[in-house]
């Protein structure tokens, strides 16, 4: 079928016992939902549908909608950096600055501070930055699986292929591998919490300016809600 | 974030960016503009809500030089196709002369979907994923294929259907 690693991986859910929401889901409404059912849906509609570029939907979590898992793994449903305790407390200091920044806005509009159009204003921008940040941060930043292959132009250019060391699968050019998310990123930028403060600090050491200039920044503006 | 920023969600990072900036930037402007140019008595804030903007203030200014360092990093790493990791590896061992990066496109990162999507936290389409990832699998080639042959075998299909009725 189309989703063959999806189908390996719910046929092995099933067989190795029923998922304890779907077993509540079950008791509630007082009927068996057939597994089987949902393995074997008739038509794939977004892949029969005539379109002119190819859409992927092989990590949709379309056929266990009420499972879930979450982490970094090729297995896990959703993703998410559940590990690292800075990062996290990082990310939840965003939250809270910006609904603060946004709480501040609308006391004043109720006080008169403002006229309410510029609080709106605010407030909406404020919330598309934080749609924003939950969106990136429960993305897949492009983790390269156990099965990737070179591409057949790779192949054609170069018959020498690198590897990662710690996953162990083809490392594609442009990509690094993390060692908070323990997953190589295809074109990686960085990530975002502590780590790259320590690579700052651990590669300016010599540079006396930036030492001065951008880690003090970064020390000072990190916890101060940019990330 | 807590999250790495790589190719896939290089888009979220950015709209993240630009938005705490302008939100940052906009409130400083109200403020400062408050501050600075409306005296008369209806300006004053109220008597509590002036601490908050105090601390609101100074959060951000930080905010505001801090995305504004990284949306720096950010568009030096489109416009050159160095990331923020391989910038400084190359700037410690000195072999930025050697670089043989291209720079990104904008569809490369924002997809194809259609300059309306851009401003929306949503994932983006794109044209050729396995050039942007910088890899394939066994098993998208095999979707493909399939892909493929489903719909040559639809256009056979239509094709014999409209012979039958004619």
């Amino acid at each position: 079928m189309v989703t063959i690693g999806k189908k390996d991986l719910a046929s092995t859910a099933t067989s190795a016992g029923r998922p304890l929401l779907r077993i509540c889901i079950d008791t509630l409404c007082g009927c068996s939902i057939d597994s089987t059912e949902y393995l074997e849906p008739t038509s794939y509609s977004r892949l029969s549908a005539p379109v002119e570029y190819y859409i992927d939907t092989h990590n949709d979590i379309s056929l266990h909608a009420w499972t879930f898992t979450f982490g970094t793994g090729e297995d896990n449903g959703i993703w998410m950096n559940s590990g690292d305790q800075a990062g996290s407390i990082m990310a939840t200091l965003v939250w809270l600055l910006m609904t603060y920044s946004a709480v501040t806005v609308t006391l004043l509009t109720v006080t008169k501070g403002f006229p309410p159009v510029l609080g709106m204003v605010y407030t909406f921008l404020c919330s598309m930055a934080l749609a924003c940040h939950a969106k990136t941060s429960l993305t897949d930043p492009g983790s390269v699986p156990r099965a990737a292959v070179p591409m057949e132009e790779q192949r054609r250019e170069n018959p020498s292929h690198s590897m990662c060391g710690q996953c162990q699968t083809f490392k594609p050019p442009m990509s690094h591998h993390c060692r908070i998310c323990n997953r190589c990123v295809s074109r990686m930028d960085h990530h975002c919490p502590w780590v790259s403060v320590g690579r700052y600090v651990a590669i300016h050491f010599s540079s006396r300016w930036h030492i001065l200039f951008l880690n003090t920044l970064f020390v000072i503006c990190y916890p101060v809600g940019c990330r | 974030m807590n999250n790495c920023v790589g190719a896939a969600n290089l888009k979220h990072f950015i709209l993240f960016l630009i938005y705490t900036w302008t939100c940052a930037a906009y409130s400083l402007v109200l403020f400062g503009w408050n501050y600075f140019f409306c005296a008369s008595e209806g300006c004053t804030f109220h008597v509590v809500v002036i601490h908050l903007v105090r601390a609101m203030t100074f959060l951000c200014i930080g905010a505001f030089l801090f995305t504004s360092s990284m949306l720096m990093n950010v568009t030096y790493g489109l416009m050159t196709g160095i990331g923020t990791i391989d910038r400084l590896k190359k700037k410690a061992t000195n072999t930025m002369g050697q670089s043989d990066e291209e720079p990104i496109a904008l569809k490369d990162v924002f997809g194809i979907g259609g300059v309306h999507t851009w401003p929306f936290p949503v994932d983006p389409l794109f044209d050729n994923y396995e050039k942007i990832m910088g890899y394939s699998t066994p098993q998208r080639l095999l979707r493909e294929q399939q892909f493929m042959e489903q719909t040559s075998l639809n256009e056979v299909l239509g094709q014999g259907q409209k012979g039958g009725v004619v």
